[in-house]
């Protein structure tokens, strides 16, 4: 569905602006006269729709300045962002908001650098992103930010982290943006720690950080591991496998589940990656496994302490539960779509089972699940906090999602190129990862936008198995006394406006990264 | 590595017996069976250990582990369902949360396709104005979560609308048939009354509803449908028919409820889907008549004879299951009796799905008649049609046609939404589940039956989807 609703959306674009571009600038009475009143059906609409509008905007403005009862969310706005996260640790959410802005700034730097170096390459023009197109697509959250602290702040506190962030963000992207081209991995491993560093300062070393710490640092690993590999050639692949079978053999005797046998795959993968003759990418797998373990012993040993995100809540939340969400499902995603193109029938059926299972039932089955019993499944004393079962059944439910829209992605790619790598002697692994992959990711980019703002939306529901994020927030104000039944409309307009500022600038974004990957023209 | 003397001799009768087969670990044949079956049972370990942790859990924590719950008393009421006893078994409480769920899907589709059609048409209008507003709705409702525009709609029509509150000092709007005390509509703050058949049950409104839903989709398919896309709806409508009203008719038989008016009801139902079906077949029969013999066809009404004169047959068949009611308020002055009476909740989920569903039906129907191809216009004014002929005869036959599959990935979605009738306290089967769990029935089982109900729903709109994607491959552009 995403796909399709996605790629609609392209032609739409495309075609709108083809017809829309060249408009000459007509006189204000004969443009009203074909515009408005080219006939009589059209005067009518035209006379009968001018009057609906201006009755609904005068309603609207009206409401938004005269009758509207704004209080509630004047003194809670620090509620609806960032729920009830413990104030005196307020710190590590503002660290991680510039750190943030930092990492944007840095993949936008890089994304740039990248498109220079490849418009030198191919000696075509880069396509600029006009100021006028930024303040389209960016204006919504713009008006968001610029409401929230005019109207509901009242000191400059918040004003200084705007500013401090975007000065922070726009430094990084200018540092970015002149790495040369050989650092540009590293360039983007360092966005990915800081990512995930940002991540770490808020919630400490607990529950997943050490995943998403070697997810940041797989890519400085496999950029490290490579001249080692291609220095020491024979020992060095099997003395990683090695490791990684110490990782798997570790596990097995600290703690037999589920974790161990994935040890051991772990392990198994890169030695049947060597026996296919890959050895540096043996050698860069096997790093990225033992740089797992290490992150994780070393998280275990130091304990950094941090707010678990049982206690995360409002705006911030739906934020950090959708990127979660996504990062967790996208690995999962990307093995489901090829499991369900695998020419292997049991792999495929399974795959089809997952997935046809997890888009076929809505998503509060799966919360209510989370809520009920999700953690009897797992054979542990310690439950599982409800968020953390929320973002599984989040992670599960989109990895459905995803795997449909990476295998769409798949199938677009044109027969030739796997010839084209089987003609040069490529292992069928080394082509879906070195030729397929690349191109079917680049072009499901827009498509995985608009599943992020699905899921985004859909973490509303989370208010339903009562966990205090944006929309929930609402029933913690209106308990209050002093709001009880007052203001009920005013803090479901605001909500619904931060909801919209996010969903509509990312759609807009996704639009224009359509037209710039070119998937939509065909 | 030494290459190994293969173990398995090469085949005796293989003509060219040049080629040594590698050894087995390189042997893709033989890798490919090791590794299924290595997946397979990594799979299985991983989901036995998951279920048995689940089992032992339930175990510990006095949860029973079996369906043994599914004949006990549901022990809650039902607002939206009035004739419902709390004493009946939890099997019927599901039945009704089905019927609540496709009442609202079906009638949530209704308005989300003519609204997302208009809507998508009005975008593309030369009247600027119109465009205009077209794309401030299409934008506004596609971007706001569906939970807060059923929230919205919920205030906005009733907590603060004009409505009066339903009780005995201050009675709903009542509005009568001139001349008469009859109402044909009552409209309240938490209850709306419309006329309607009612059967002579009062709970089991559920058959017609899926039935309902069934000829919905004919409906919606007949006007847009090519030959082949009758057939295949045909077919589809037929299966979901079965699919859904014969296990629940066997059921009753098997209960020996042969001759109630459940039974009845159902049977009448199951005669109209079938009749359907029917009427599919005499259209295309009469379509290949008149392309034979270059008669006129007349294949409209003569299918539609057909239709109605099975159905007619049934109705009287099966004793005249239903009766037409008006709306009436009731003594106490609290409820609406005969006719038909639908919640606050009902109409605000409905309301809200359907225009948030109709903003992504907007941007596929935008999106399709712009991908019909600019020469296809161009011909139809060659041909000096009016403008309204050129979209009824040439664009949008096409457009639809690459809009069908989209547009029914939005009913999958829709369907899927009304879960969240939960927010709304709308009686559809996620809620009821929830509260049966809070009245102490067991989760996992609950939630397990959930799941299937709406696996079939999906299986069923997922059907219809194959049946059309197939069609339009094989007509080919």
């Amino acid at each position: 569905m995403s796909d399709l609703g996605g790629e609609s959306v392209g032609v739409l674009s495309a075609a709108a602006r083809e017809t829309g571009a060249p408009t000459e600038k007509l006189p204000a009475g004969k443009w009203a006269k074909k515009n408005l009143f080219s006939n009589w059906y059209n005067s009518l609409i035209t006379v009968v729709l001018g009057a609906l509008s201006i009755y609904i905007l005068y309603r609207f403005v009206r409401f938004l300045f005269i009758t509207g009862q704004w209080e509630p969310i004047e003194v809670n706005l620090e509620l609806l962002m960032i729920g009830l996260f413990p104030r005196e640790e307020r710190w590590r959410i503002i660290t991680q908001l510039i750190m943030t802005a930092g990492v944007v700034g840095l993949g936008i730097g890089n994304l740039k650098a990248a498109a220079v170096d490849r418009a030198e390459e191919t000696g075509e023009d880069r396509i600029v992103t006009t100021g006028r197109e930024y303040l389209s697509n960016y204006w919504a959250l713009g008006v968001f930010v610029l409401v929230m602290l005019v109207f509901f702040t009242s000191t400059i506190g918040p004003w200084l982290l705007l500013l401090g962030a975007l000065a922070i963000g726009v430094v990084c992207f200018q540092l970015a943006s002149r790495v040369p081209k050989q650092l540009r991995s590293l360039s983007w491993g360092i966005a990915a720690l800081a990512g995930a560093v940002s991540f770490q300062v808020l919630s400490g070393t607990g529950g997943w950080a050490w995943f998403f710490t070697t997810a940041a640092v797989a890519p400085l690993v496999t950029f490290a591991v490579r001249p080692l590999a291609e220095r020491l050639p024979d020992i060095v692949p099997w003395a990683l496998v090695a490791g990684a079978a110490a990782v798997g053999f570790w596990w097995l005797v600290t703690d037999f589940g589920v974790f161990s046998v994935m040890g051991m795959a772990a392990a198994a993968f890169p030695a049947w990656m060597i026996l296919q003759g890959d050895r540096i990418d043996a050698a860069r797998f096997a790093g990225v496994v033992i740089a797992g373990l290490v992150v994780f012993v070393v998280y275990g040993a130091i304990g950094l302490d941090g707010v678990d995100w049982k206690d995360w809540g409002g705006f911030h939340l739906n934020l950090v539960a959708t990127v979660a969400s996504v990062v967790l499902a996208f690995p999962l995603g990307i093995l489901l779509a090829l499991g369900r193109r695998s020419t292997l029938p049991a792999l495929r059926v399974m795959s089809v089972a997952f997935i046809e299972f997890f888009r076929g039932v809505p998503f509060i089955s799966l919360l209510l699940t989370a809520q009920f019993f999700l953690g009897f499944f797992l054979d542990t004393d310690d439950p599982l906090s409800l968020i953390t079962r929320a973002i599984v059944a989040g992670t599960l439910f989109a990895a459905a999602y995803i795997a449909e829209i990476i295998r769409g992605g798949l199938q677009a790619v044109p027969k030739g190129q796997i010839e084209a790598g089987q003609a040069s002697g490529m292992s069928p692994p080394k082509i879906m990862r070195l030729i397929v992959m690349p191109q079917a990711l680049r072009a499901v980019i827009p498509a995985m936008v608009g599943q992020f703002i699905s899921l985004f939306k859909d973490t509303t529901l989370l208010t339903i198995i009562s966990i205090s994020e944006f929309l929930d927030v609402r029933n913690i104000i209106h308990s209050q006394e002093a709001f009880r039944g007052f203001g009920i409309g005013e803090t479901l307009v605001f909500v619904a406006f931060g909801f919209w500022a996010v969903a509509f600038t990312m759609s807009r974004e996704s639009q224009r990264l359509e037209r710039r990957l070119g998937v939509g023209s065909r | 590595m030494t290459a190994t003397e293969n173990p398995t001799p090469a085949k005796p009768t293989s003509p060219t017996s040049q080629a040594v087969r590698p050894p087995f670990w390189r042997d893709v044949r033989v890798l490919r069976v090791v590794g299924q079956v290595g997946a397979v049972a990594l799979i299985a370990w991983v989901v036995w250990w998951l279920f048995g942790n689940l089992r032992d859990n339930l175990t510990e924590q006095g949860v029973p582990t079996g369906f043994g719950f599914w004949d006990d008393p549901t022990n809650f009421q039902i607002s939206e369902d009035p004739g419902f006893d709390a004493r009946e078994p939890v099997w019927k409480m599901v039945l009704v949360g089905v019927k609540n769920t496709a009442l609202a899907a079906g009638v949530g589709i209704a308005i989300a396709v003519v609204l997302g059609t208009l809507i998508g048409i009005a975008r593309l209008s030369t009247n600027w104005l119109l465009s205009r507003f077209a794309q401030v709705y299409v934008e506004v409702f596609r971007n706001i979560p569906p939970l807060i525009v059923i929230i919205f709609f919920g205030f906005a029509i009733f907590t603060f609308g004009p409505l009066p509150a339903f009780n005995p000092n201050s009675p709903p709007i009542q509005w009568q048939l001139p001349g008469t005390d009859t109402n044909w509509l009552i409209l309240s703050n938490s209850r709306w009354g419309i006329p309607s058949f009612a059967a002579d049950l009062p709970s089991a409104h559920w058959w017609p509803f899926l039935g309902i839903v069934a000829i919905a989709a004919i409906a919606i398919a007949a006007p847009i449908a090519v030959r082949s896309v009758a057939r295949a709806i045909g077919t589809a409508v037929g299966i979901i028919g079965l699919v859904w009203l014969a296990p629940l008719l066997l059921v009753q038989w098997v209960e020996g409820n042969v001759n109630t008016a459940f039974t009845r009801v159902g049977a009448f139902w199951m005669v109209v889907v079938a009749a359907a079906v029917v009427a599919a077949g005499v259209w295309l029969w009469r379509t290949r008549v008149g392309e034979l013999t270059g008669q006129p066809h007349r294949r409209n009404l003569w299918a539609l004879g057909v239709f109605a004169a099975i159905v007619l047959l049934a109705f009287m068949i099966t004793g005249t299951p239903y009766r037409f009611s008006w709306p009436a308020v009731s003594e106490s002055g609290r409820r609406v009796e005969g006719g038909f009476a639908t919640s606050a909740a009902y109409i605000s989920i409905t309301v809200a799905l359907g225009l948030y569903t109709a903003s992504h039906i907007a941007e596929i129907i935008r999106g399709s008649i712009l991908a019909v191809p600019k020469g296809q216009t161009e011909a139809a004014n060659a041909l000096a049609l009016s403008g309204f002929q050129r979209y009824r005869y040439v664009v949008l036959p096409q457009a639809f046609k690459i809009a069908i599959p989209p547009i029914i990935n939005q009913f999958l979605n829709l369907t899927k939404n009304t879960s969240l009738g939960i927010a709304v306290a709308y009686a559809e089967i996620t809620a009821l589940t929830k509260t049966s769990i809070g009245n102490g029935r067991p989760g996992p089982q609950s939630i397990l039956i959930l799941m299937v109900v709406y696996l079939m729903f999906s299986f069923s709109i997922s059907l219809v989807l194959n049946q059309v994607n197939r069609r339009f491959q094989t007509v080919g552009r």
